[in-house]
């Protein structure tokens, strides 16, 4: 199965109406969960419209709660089954960390403690999600802003031992990685040098925000120049093309406008590629 | 849970929360960035409220920071859809006080997402008359769906009032532009409703078999009346 969509960006509200009128559209969109499973209305018209046009649709989630303490939730899962089983996304995903405790739903990805406690919670899920939804899972690696001082591994450590433990792949977040290695000291090079690159399934591309003594994953601008860098180093490295998804949150502009962002990401492709 | 989620969801409670310094040790993180992730959930929980209800943040000067506190604390934030969290806010401002019309104008804002979302979809079945599988009817003691529409067509409507006055709304999905109808109804228009939910009403002879079964119902209404009903709940697609 070929898992290379190309490039694509992300579905928002903003561009509904731009979506149902353009001649141009990208190869892929990615779908936040939690904004189209049980939706109906327009959000289920700018889907099918998407699917009659034989557009992928992959799902990627924030609340799956992978790195959180308690279970998965069923309700939310079921709801997610019905989604995939109507569109029928190549893969899914959601985000290594936690998002929700007890009954409190946070809408934040907050940071996990790196310990064996964690590792056997978070693969434990994985496998069942693999084992329920029978499509490929890919988990994503977060900005985060300090590393707990009881964790036992390091960000590269717990996120291979994970891939050693599931089936699962990596949503490869270039712009976390290098938010990473500005607020954490992290080696953005020696990550993706560290990682099983053949385990990538995705990546994401996004903007920051440097506010001088933090930067911070806003997803609120164009791609920073040293993100498409460090995207080029990853290309070259993983030597094979990937599917790869401009995410844009906050001030969002037009369509043509993350659609140049998307653009500008082949292009980087198309010279390391030929 | 072990200590350090523990520590996470006492520190990130609404009110009555755990001190930063205390939550430093449990987790071993520094007080920088629990701070920082504070501040990003509290943003989220705030910022639901205030993009669920934009009309009431125009016509009445309510401080979201610091009333969200308390609300989330008396309504956790249960729901996984951000917009879900604030569907209790008519029931909470009634409690603190507010204003009834206040009260009515945010149920009419929570109604406008929730068909906006609802997945209701429209049945095939061309034989009988079907309601809108988006529609909900709600009672209001304002005349709320009028003072938005005047609202919208002129800002010098916020510092208005609207007209009191019991009326029920007949709330759909327009099936081709997705927005949301507000219709006000009368007791013909309700009992319609009522009736074709329960039983099956052949298209063919949709007015006298309706008005069979209004006079069932004990409501004598005249041919003429029954079809005006229908006229209006037919155009604004509450049935179809």
């Amino acid at each position: 199965m070929d898992l290379n969509l190309g490039f694509g960006i992300g579905l928002r509200r903003s561009h509904y109406n731009e979506i149902l009128k353009s001649s141009v559209l990208p190869d892929w969109f990615e779908v936040l969960s939690e904004n189209v499973i049980d939706y109906g209305g327009k959000t289920k018209s700018v889907l099918d419209y998407l699917a009659d046009k034989k557009i992928p649709l992959i799902n990627h989630g924030v609340g799956l709660n992978l790195g959180g303490p308690e279970g998965l939730d069923e309700d939310y899962l079921q709801l997610l089954e019905a989604w995939i089983k109507e569109y029928k996304p190549l893969w899914f995903s959601d985000h290594l960390c936690f998002s929700s405790l007890k009954v409190h739903q946070y809408h934040d990805l907050l940071p996990i403690i790196k310990n064996e406690k964690s590792l056997r919670i978070i693969t434990d899920k994985i496998k069942k999600l693999e084992d329920r939804f029978q499509i490929p899972f890919a988990f994503e690696n977060i900005s985060y802003y300090g590393e707990s001082k009881h964790s036992q591994y390091s960000e590269l450590e717990f996120i291979n031992s994970i891939l050693d433990k599931t089936e699962s792949y990596l949503l490869l977040d270039i712009n976390n990685i290098f938010v990473n290695e500005k607020n954490l000291n992290h080696n953005a090079k020696a990550f993706i040098d560290g990682i099983d690159l053949e385990r990538v399934i995705q990546v994401h591309l996004a903007g920051h925000w440097d506010r001088g003594d933090i930067v911070i994953d806003t997803h609120g601008s164009e791609v920073n120049e040293d993100v498409f860098s460090l995207f080029k180093y990853f290309l070259e490295k993983r030597n094979a093309p990937v599917s790869t998804l401009i995410e844009w949150d906050n001030n969002i502009p037009s369509l043509a406008e993350v659609m140049e962002q998307s653009n500008k990401a082949k292009a980087i492709s198309d010279e390391v590629f030929g | 849970m072990n200590s350090y989620y523990d520590a996470w969801f006492s520190f990130l409670k609404p009110k009555d929360h755990l001190d930063i310094q205390r939550t430093s040790e449990l987790t071993g993180l520094n007080e920088e960035t629990l701070e920082l992730y504070k501040g990003f959930v509290q943003n989220h929980w705030k910022g639901a409220l205030k993009k669920m209800f934009p009309r009431l943040r125009d016509v009445y000067p309510i401080d979201w920071d610091e009333v969200f506190r308390e609300y989330y604390d008396l309504y956790p934030p249960s729901a996984w859809d951000m917009n879900e969290m604030t569907y209790s806010i008519p029931k909470f401002l009634e409690d603190k006080g507010f204003d009834q019309y206040l009260v009515e104008l945010t149920k009419y804002e929570v109604l406008e997402f929730q068909v906006y979302k609802s997945p209701g979809i429209k049945s095939l079945d061309k034989e009988s008359l079907k309601l809108n599988p988006t529609m909900s009817l709600s009672m209001f003691n304002y005349k709320i769906a009028q003072w938005v529409k005047m609202m919208d067509q002129d800002e010098n409507y916020y510092q208005s009032l609207p007209q009191s006055g019991q009326n029920i709304l007949g709330v759909c999905r327009d099936f081709d532009t997705h927005m949301c109808r507000f219709t006000e109804l009368g007791k013909i228009e309700v009992a319609i409703l009522e009736i074709v939910k329960q039983v099956p009403i052949g298209k063919e002879n949709k007015v006298q078999e309706l008005r069979e079964a209004l006079a069932h119902f004990e409501i004598e209404a005249e041919h003429k009346r029954v079809e005006e009903a229908l006229n209006l709940l037919e155009s604004q697609q509450l049935i179809y």
